[in-house]
């Protein structure tokens, strides 16, 4: 029996306990954190904060108060592994699709208003304070601790991300990453994509109306493959399926089409979750809660950190969590797998950055110095491929290493007699045509050699540098 | 009284997070019509630059590709297809884009990437886009 079942079993006594566990003996399961919230009273003051300002808010009240360094909490921005700091739980998710509410729904309460967080379309970080705060990074990184009547006139220019720390028991354990929506009009996608790495374990939420659609199937593709390792599909909204027989048909085709993308995918009625719990006392209706899916959500994250604690990586070895009806495939089954797949030469890395990124017709790796290929996937035609992947080799040796650049990257450094330093090297390049975006990357470990790869001119190039840069980590280690 | 492009050029040095040169080339001639550099800059540079720019332009090996995937149909009737480079490189960001309103001159930025690439970028593209305006 999971840790999590046990405290579903033992509620009232879990709602008391104040022990950790779990992750490197600092972090107490995700139930029991909530549990406890429940009894905690600190929702007024945040929702006044965000609403009309009508109503009474704490201190501070006013403008910008002052820099603080610190303010930003703990386990800031680090990579994998964990290696001590907190595990971040990101939530990604077109616009409304449930995410703010997934987000009170863990941190224990409305805290969070939906529509006012989510009109500031930034990402929002949540962590543990003693007192609730909100603070601003910049795009400098700069951190501002902020009044929380000036939270709703946050604009994009200036602030990069908020983060608001609360006295809640959960994020004592956790961080939370609320994202603004993708396929928002007004929105770029690039804020979310940004503060994608931050998260260890990822939750994408869809619409249990229109689940899993193709906008959304192409953004998580695009994510980096570690955090859909992780991944798990929360079908919000669950309780507007009308019949059992409409959630299973939903199950059915989230198996299929969303299984070998997610490690798992919960069916989650927040609204019924909320009700569940009585708010005079905490107690929860344990059927209910089974039935809303927000046991089961738990559960698994409960079962994603052990596995981070574990292994302090996704691990393809492990068995995913989760009953059979939700359980999904391994992202390693994937067809269209990362390049954290491990696979097992260069061409598969190649045929991998062929298969993974969006419209890459050409994947090449590159010998700089020789100006040739060593090793070319491709999906053109034989008798173009050849001559095609020759003159793509020239062109990454004269791009990456030429005079002509040289020259230019003289005018940055001021060095006007002298070759770039080796550090000044030119590391990638991206070249837009009329009909194609070339994207060029030096490795990282092996400076002499180049992923060199020719994509269809309507590539997201954002997203596609982003995947490339791994492939071209994997190459850099199939190399050594 | 500055001309628009004197002006755009100011814009760009102050709007792009830790930009270092801004300035306007031509690629026909391989020569530079005019910029603006933080820190001073021999003369032999921009001019170097300016060739090289013109160069990187008109690459055999670019145009041999373009010319494969496309039938030729869709460059210019100089042979020019690229419209854009942007270079990483250390610390700094090159952003090389073809002006829409005369072909043949080429806006170039040059700005620390800092910690968000993706702003400088988006500053970058709108200050090209206002010294092409300008231009």
């Amino acid at each position: 029996m999971s840790v999590v079942r046990e405290s579903v079993t033992d509620q009232h006594d879990a709602r008391v306990t104040s022990g950790l566990q779990k992750v490197a003996g600092r972090t107490r399961t995700l139930f029991e954190s909530l549990t406890s919230l429940l009894a905690i009273d600190i929702g007024s003051d945040l929702r006044s904060a965000f609403g009309d300002g009508a109503a009474s808010e704490p201190a501070p009240r006013s403008g910008v108060l002052t820099v603080s360094a610190e303010a930003g909490g703990e386990g800031r921005a680090g990579p994998r592994p964990l290696a001590g700091r907190k595990p971040c739980i990101g939530l990604f998710g077109e616009f409304s699709a449930g995410k703010s509410s997934l987000a009170n729904l863990l941190i224990g309460g409305n805290l969070l208003p939906t529509s006012v967080l989510s009109s500031t379309r930034l990402p929002t970080r949540l962590h543990h304070a003693e007192t609730l705060t909100v603070t601003t990074v910049a795009y400098d990184g700069a951190r501002e601790l902020v009044a929380l009547d000036q939270v709703r006139h946050l604009t994009r220019d200036n602030v990069h991300s908020i983060e608001i720390g609360l006295p809640s028991p959960i994020l004592q354990a956790i961080d939370i990453l609320d994202t603004p929506g993708f396929a928002d009009p007004y929105h770029d996608p690039q804020l979310a994509l940004d503060v994608a790495a931050e998260a260890d374990i990822a939750i994408w939420c869809t619409l249990a109306s229109q689940a899993w659609r193709q906008t959304e199937q192409f953004t998580w593709k695009s994510l980096p493959p570690a955090l859909r390792e992780t991944g798990i599909l929360a079908v919000t909204h669950a309780d507007a399926l009308a019949s059992e027989a409409d959630r299973a048909q939903l199950q059915a085709r989230l198996r299929d089409e969303a299984g070998p993308w997610f490690r798992d995918i919960v069916l989650l009625a927040v609204t019924q979750a909320s009700e569940a719990v009585d708010p005079a006392c905490g107690r929860i209706d344990d059927g209910a809660w089974e039935r809303s899916g927000a046991a089961g959500l738990l559960e698994r994250l409960d079962t994603a950190l052990d596995r981070l604690s574990n292994a302090d990586a996704p691990s393809d070895a492990e068995e995913p969590g989760g009953s059979a009806a939700d359980s999904v495939a391994p992202i390693a089954d994937s067809p269209a797998a990362g390049p954290d797949s491990a696979p097992k030469t260069v061409d598969d890395v190649l045929a991998d950055a062929l298969s993974g990124i969006p419209e890459c017709r050409i994947a090449a790796c590159v010998d700089i110095d020789a100006a040739r290929s060593i090793a070319v996937a491709t999906g053109a035609t034989a008798q173009s491929a050849s001559s095609l992947q020759t003159h793509l080799a020239a062109l990454s040796a004269a791009m990456l290493k030429g005079e002509s650049i040289d020259a230019i990257q003289r005018l940055g450094t001021g060095q006007a007699g002298a070759a770039p330093v080796e550090t000044d090297r030119a590391s990638e390049l991206t070249i837009k045509t009329k009909s194609a975006v070339y994207l060029l990357l030096r490795l990282p470990g092996r400076q002499g050699h180049a992923l060199s790869l020719l994509c269809g001119k309507d590539v997201n190039t954002s997203l596609a540098l982003v995947k490339a840069r791994r492939f071209a980590d994997s190459l850099d280690r199939m190399l050594e | 009284m500055s001309n628009p492009l004197d002006q755009a050029l100011d814009d760009a040095m102050t709007s792009v997070p830790d930009c270092l040169v801004a300035g306007f080339l031509d690629i026909a001639t391989g020569v530079l019509v005019k910029a603006r550099s933080a820190a001073s800059q021999p003369q032999e540079v921009f001019d170097l630059v300016a060739a090289a720019a013109a160069k990187l332009f008109h690459d055999p090996d670019l145009a041999a590709i373009e010319s494969c995937i496309s039938a030729g149909s869709e460059a210019d009737d100089d042979g020019v297809s690229c419209e854009e480079i942007v270079l990483v490189s250390g610390q700094l960001l090159y952003l090389l884009t073809r002006s829409k309103a005369n072909r043949d001159h080429v806006a170039v930025v040059i700005a620390r990437k800092g910690d968000n690439v993706g702003l400088v970028m988006a500053k970058s593209r709108r200050t090209i886009e206002a010294l092409d305006r300008a231009a």
